[in-house]
Parts: structure tokens; C-alpha cells; sequence
């Protein structure tokens, strides 16, 4: 638990700083201030798909081996995903409307694999939800956690399949399009966010155990106090 | 609204969220240790 603790503090610390680097980089020409959002608009989609990345890991990881570790690590992982995709969206319909002059578009093949991506993985959570027995649970999301991860290239690819609205990554394997400024602080606030979803992904792996071990002791009081067979009593 | 007031509220409804999720989770650990 302390190490949790060290690494939310270290978190927090690199979100200032991220926050520092993405308010003080120099403005675009043609988005103006608007410009700065794409430091938390970028990493914290980024970060969404690594986490769903994870979670097919998690799950595969279950599948093949049956080790609740695994089932904690993919469930824990979609939690995450969801809000960092939550943030992603958000912020792009802020950003959106002042440079594009729309928040949304359905047209936009960008902006509808990323709802979709969302709609699914909170799909996956109320799945989670709706079993009780752990290994059905276990069994049945690994196999959505599985083969949900093909949307993940599927968003980032969606923008040289069919481009409308949303441009294309201004940093990409051949180089960047972006000022050296903009450039740190986006690398800045990816780091920062990389630092959030460990710290995040550490907490929530760590509340799973604990209701886990919550579960079992309730389930071994349930045990105890569960009346007799009519086979076992002798006395009537 | 200025352009930077509207910047500064989209990092604080970011960071709002990323703070509310870390204190739910902070409240379901409390409640699952009892």
C-alpha cells in the first residue's frame, strides 16, 4: 500500500508538471490557446489504448492459465481505459467545437470507432457486474477483453482509412509536424499519464484483491451458518 | 469566456474526473476492508 501511496504522490507531481508544460507552450497559429488541450487529449487516449491493450494480456493471460492475477489485471485495466477514453472524448468535443466548429460527428469515422471503442468497454464492465460466480465472470470477459482489443487499430488506423474531420497523428513513426515546444509538452503529459494509469492500475489491483478476500470470508460465513440437510439431523 | 479560461476548465474537468475516480476507489477499498 505504500508503494501506491509513493506512486499517486509521483503521479500528482508529474500531472503539475504536464499542466505547467502544456499552459506555458506557445499557442497554435490557427487554434490559438485551444492548441494546449492536445496535451491532455492525445496522452490520455493514448494511455486508454495501452490500457485495453492490458487487458487482452490480462485476459488471454486468464484463458491459458486460469490465475485470478490475471482476471484483476484485465479488469482493473478496462476501469481505467474507460476514463482515460471518458477524458479523450471530452476534451475533443471541447476542442472540437472551438476549431471545428462541432463537438461531434457521426460522419467522422475518428469520433465514431472512439464511442464505439467506449460503449464497448463499459459493455465489458456491466458484464463483470452481472455475474456472480468468479470464474463465469472470469471466463466470460476474458473472451470480450479478448476480442475487443482489434477495435484499438481500428481507431488509430480509422484516420488514413476514411478521413473527414479528424486529421491525422501529428507524431507518427516518420517524425513529428509539431513546434519542438508543443512536441515536450505533449511528451511531458504522456509520461505523466504513463506514471497515472501504473499508480491507478496499482490501487485498483489492490482493491480487487482486498474484495476478493472479502468475498471469500463472507461466502465461509455463509457456509457456517447455512441450515442442515434434513439428512444430517438425527434429532427430530 | 475567454479562450484560455475555457483551456483551464477543460484540464480542471480532466483532472476533476482522474481525482473523483482516485477517491471512489479510495471509498471501495475503505468499505471492502471494513
Amino acid at each position: 500500500m505504500r508503494k501506491i501511496r509513493v506512486l499517486l504522490t509521483v503521479a500528482a507531481i508529474t500531472m503539475a508538471v504536464g499542466f505547467y508544460f502544456a499552459i506555458t507552450a506557445p499557442g497554435d497559429t490557427l487554434q490559438g490557446a485551444y492548441s494546449r488541450i492536445m496535451s491532455v487529449h492525445a496522452p490520455s487516449l493514448w494511455l486508454a489504448f495501452l490500457a485495453f491493450v492490458i487487458t487482452s494480456v490480462g485476459s488471454i493471460g486468464w484463458l491459458r492459465t486460469k490465475r485470478p492475477k490475471w482476471d484483476r489485471l484485465a479488469a482493473s485495466s478496462v476501469e481505467i481505459g474507460v476514463l482515460f477514453t471518458a477524458i479523450g472524448i471530452g476534451t475533443g468535443m471541447i476542442w472540437g467545437k472551438a476549431v471545428w466548429g462541432v463537438a461531434w460527428d457521426w460522419a467522422d469515422w475518428r469520433l465514431s470507432t472512439t464511442a464505439i471503442l467506449l460503449f464497448v468497454y463499459v459493455g465489458y464492465l456491466a458484464l463483470r457486474s452481472a455475474i456472480d460466480d468468479p470464474v463465469t465472470r472470469a471466463n466470460r470477459s476474458a473472451i470480450l477483453g479478448m476480442v475487443a482489443v482489434v477495435q484499438v487499430p481500428l481507431v488509430y488506423f480509422s484516420v488514413y482509412l476514411y478521413r473527414t474531420l479528424h486529421q491525422v497523428p501529428s507524431i507518427r513513426p516518420g517524425g513529428s509536424t509539431m513546434p519542438p515546444e508543443m512536441r515536450a509538452a505533449l511528451l511531458v503529459n504522456v509520461v505523466a499519464f504513463t506514471v497515472l494509469y501504473i499508480a491507478l492500475l496499482m490501487a485498483r489491483i489492490h482493491l480487487a484483491k482486498v474484495e476478493e478476500a472479502k468475498t471469500g470470508r463472507e461466502m465461509l460465513a455463509g457456509d457456517a451458518i447455512t441450515s442442515p440437510r434434513i439428512d444430517e439431523v438425527h434429532d427430530v | 469566456m475567454s479562450d484560455t479560461v475555457i483551456v483551464v476548465l477543460t484540464f480542471a474537468l480532466s483532472y476533476g474526473l482522474i481525482i473523483a475516480y482516485a477517491v471512489w476507489l479510495h471509498l471501495r477499498l475503505r468499505k471492502a476492508e471494513g
